[in-house]
């Protein structure tokens, strides 16, 4: 099977925050560098604020905060030595800003980036990312490794870019995450765009598995023809069942029918990318 | 998967240390009928002169045993220098196992799967024991090979017992560094640790050659019992028994750094130095260095610059200190003069000789190590980050070569600032002109070796150390035996480091110089061209 990116067509409008959602492999993160210039495409261009991102790639990343997927080794240099160095190849970078950013994420910069956990070293991306005030920011899987007190600061941080007018493209795994803060996303998969949505026509893409334990005899029957629930499965007193779009169909079906316990698991990327482009035909290899 | 991950990362070190072993052993065995005549009278003189010789670099090689002898000069000039040669890759791969895969993840993931620490030892250990043998191996046999194409095959059990002894002490360093890589916290510091380590342990062994006080002290030094075994050498001894103790030693260390490694923690040393608490630090680096192109590439290697600095610099005085005994011997030593020949002074000439052609060999061992950098720098993201800044490939490149440039200005002039100064110690002069222009002629040296590295990496990034570093080597074998052989004016040329000339007795080069110029414009436009052209991380 050929690797890479087919026939990619999509645009992002100025002030829109963009989830770009994939399973592994997809093809998310070699977008995100060929919007950065670092890898070229053999047919094609990509162009930022009206500037092509090979040809005019200084110019594109002047306006740009980039956080890469994955975080290089920068050995025994200190966390306050690479914002320098970085921030020196930048140009104006204001220290006010890096230290405000610093102490909401509770970031030490007097430690060797080699001691820093990998939560750490994705914060001090972040930083370097945001500190600069950009008009777009390209976050690779930026929640990745961050504690659910930091994904707040970055959300923060986020809607803070956004009212300031700054457009986000983010790649990402977690579609909750997306749902959060995206006002449209693209899906890719196997190198190709499948679609490019809005947060309603996403809802359609949610499913949750539930399992419910009953105290007596479970409503099976209700509970099928209940909208939106799929594969039930009987085990005594416990169903399992998918739901997609909203609960509310499945909680009337069981109200008042002895529910002891209910618990419900948003399946990973790659489930449901796999229950809902099931059907689709293989993708035939293609030159890019 | 272990053993075969062990030996995938030990396949450089395998694959250069075999190549530089082979093509000594087989260059010393091919040419040994040029250089020590027909005649049985000179043979015998060459005999003695060699034991002249031998007696001045008793600190680096074995005392030779009748190097009139094939058998005998094979076992001095190329066996002598073997442990060396072993020895440095086994600091590398001995501070790199367990410390290295520990960087890359690795170690988390085989102790995760179950693997125990023990295990893990016994492996890495294994996978180096196996490289190191198959090197070896390699280097006997092609220097057999050359030995008996000239029609003196070399004695079987002497040459098994030279690779024996040779396999122990390798084995031995390669035991010490990755004990000493469990006491520090970085893969760094622990190659640090153990070059000190091994230089004193190399240095009390060869003073102890000639000298009474360290010769005491000999029997603590692996490189002692490696001394005892020189099979090859007509009447020269095979101490089994010296072999056996080193290997036993070695894995004894072997157990020792399993012991240790269970008793650490992950990410730190046996010895955990105390930390003192200081308040988080919100603010970048105010370190004016660091926002200034170049220097600040230059602050980021600050420590291996010192340490290469201070490296050249006592290689400098060593071998300016040796100046006048080895104008004795190039004297009595017909061979030698053709090194020599048309310099003036004959002090002058060997600086400008034997220690300012090895000048660049440094440099250019140095450029390597830059190069090697560039292509890590990809590999491991570092160049993502930067680029991502809002800055050209041109530049980056350029800063790149500016960097190298800088450091080599550095190192090519602390190394002839000591040599001006110890020469001059020894009423040798060199003149103050002489010697500035010897340097500032290294410095197109190193940045032609650059040069040709940047394009390599455009092209094939995987392969260019081990293609510059094998490039570097066969330039350099070609310096000592294109004068030494009389061979062709053509293969000369083959040479980068002839191109650099002999400056300090003899002027600039010219030809040479304009070649260098041309290779660093060619080689420079080629690898920013590539650079500019290419996917990252490809």
């Amino acid at each position: 099977m050929q690797r890479g990116l087919f026939d990619l067509d999509m645009e992002v409008g100025a002030g829109e925050v963009f989830g770009f959602l994939g399973p592994n492999g997809a093809g998310k993160t070699t977008t995100i560098r060929l919007l950065m210039g670092m890898i070229f495409p053999t047919r094609g261009s990509a162009q930022v604020f009206g500037l092509d991102c090979q040809r005019e790639a200084v110019a594109v990343k002047t306006k740009v905060g980039y956080l890469p997927g994955e975080l290089p080794q920068f050995g025994g240099l200190r966390g306050g030595e690479i914002v320098a160095y970085l921030g020196g190849l930048r140009g104006g970078v204001d220290t006010t800003r890096v230290r405000v950013i610093s102490e909401r994420l509770e970031l030490d910069l007097g430690r060797r980036y080699r001691e820093y956990s990998r939560g750490n070293k994705q914060k001090l991306g972040l930083l370097v990312a945001f500190m600069h005030r950009p008009s777009l920011l390209i976050l690779d899987e930026p929640t990745a490794s961050l504690d659910p007190l930091n994904q707040q600061t970055f959300y923060d941080l986020l809607t803070e870019s956004r009212q300031d007018g700054a457009t986000i493209f983010l790649s990402s795994h977690v579609l909750s995450e997306v749902e959060h803060v995206c006002d449209h996303v693209g899906i890719i998969r196997r190198g190709r765009l499948v679609s490019i949505a809005g947060l309603d026509e996403l809802h359609h893409l949610r499913i949750h598995h539930v399992e419910i334990e009953f105290a007596g005899i479970p409503p099976v029957e209700a509970i099928k023809e209940a909208e939106g629930v799929s594969d039930v499965r009987v085990d005594g007193s416990r169903v399992r069942c998918n739901v997609r779009g909203g609960f509310e169909p499945l909680l009337t079906a069981i109200a008042g029918r002895g529910v002891l316990n209910l618990v419900s698991e948003e399946p990973s990327l790659e489930e449901l990318f796999l229950s809902y482009y099931r059907d689709e035909p293989p993708l035939e290899s293609a030159a890019t | 998967m272990m053993l075969r991950i062990g030996l995938r990362f030990h396949r450089t070190g395998m694959i250069s240390t075999a190549a530089i072993g082979a093509f000594s052993g087989m260059l010393q065995s091919l040419g040994f009928q040029a250089i020590v005549g027909t005649s049985e009278s000179a043979r015998q003189q060459f005999g003695l002169q060699m034991q002249l010789l031998g007696r001045q670099l008793s600190y680096l090689v074995p005392l030779p045993v009748h190097p009139e002898t094939l058998a005998g000069y094979v076992q001095w000039r190329a066996f002598g220098f073997f442990p060396v040669i072993f020895g440095f890759w086994a600091l590398i791969a001995g501070s790199g196992a367990i410390r290295g895969d520990e960087d890359r993840g690795l170690l988390e993931l085989w102790l995760a799967s179950g693997t125990s620490r023990a295990r893990v030892t016994a492996a890495r250990t294994g996978a180096f024991v196996i490289a190191a043998a198959a090197s070896i191996l390699i280097v006997l046999l092609l220097t057999g090979l050359g030995a008996t194409i000239v029609g003196s095959p070399l004695p079987i059990e002497g040459l098994l017992a030279d690779g024996a002894a040779l396999l122990a002490v390798t084995v031995a360093c390669f035991a010490l560094a990755l004990l000493i890589a469990q006491f520090v916290d970085s893969r760094r510091v622990a190659a640090g640790v153990s070059a000190i380590v091994l230089l004193a342990l190399f240095l009390l062994n060869s003073l102890g050659r000639t000298l009474e006080a360290p010769a005491r002290f000999r029997g603590v030094s692996p490189f002692y019992y490696v001394d005892r075994t020189n099979g090859l050498s007509p009447g020269g001894q095979i101490d089994w028994a010296s072999t056996l103790g080193v290997s036993a030693a070695a894995l004894a260390l072997v157990a020792l750094a399993g012991v240790a490694f269970t008793r650490r923690d992950l990410g730190a040393g046996l010895v955990r130095p105390r930390r003192a608490v200081r308040p988080r630090v919100i603010e970048p680096s105010r370190n004016p260095f660091l926002r200034v192109p170049v220097l600040a590439t230059i602050y980021e290697q600050r420590v291996g610059l010192t340490a290469w600095m201070v490296s050249t610099a006592l290689l400098a005085l060593f071998m300016t200190s040796l100046a006048k005994s080895v104008a004795d011997l190039v004297n009595h030593i017909p061979i030698f003069r053709a090194y020599v020949s048309g310099q003036g002074d004959l002090n002058r000439a060997v600086i400008s000789v034997f220690w300012f052609a090895m000048m660049p060999l440094v440099l250019g061992a140095f450029a390597i190590t830059q190069v090697s950098r560039w292509t890590t720098d990809d590999t491991e993201g570092r160049l993502e980050m930067v680029l991502s800044e809002p800055v050209s490939r041109r530049r980056v490149a350029l800063e790149r070569a500016g960097a190298l440039l800088v450091a080599t200005t550095f190192i090519a002039v602390v190394g002839s600032a000591v040599t001006l100064w110890a020469a001059d110690a020894q009423g040798i002069s060199l003149g103050v002109e002489s010697i500035a222009l010897a340097t500032a002629l290294l410095l197109p040296f190193g940045l032609a070796f650059g040069s040709l590295g940047a394009a390599l990496a455009g092209w094939i990034p995987r392969a260019t150390v081990l293609l510059l570093s094998g490039y570097a080597v066969v330039s350099y074998f070609l310096t000592q035996f294109v004068p030494l052989f009389r061979w062709p004016q053509w293969v000369a040329n083959v040479s980068i480091f002839y191109l650099y000339g002999t400056p300090l007795t003899t002027g600039v080069y010219w030809t040479g110089f304009w070649v260098l110029m041309a290779i660093i414009a060619i080689a420079m436009t080629i690898g920013l061209l590539s650079f500019q052209r290419r996917d990252l991380g490809r």
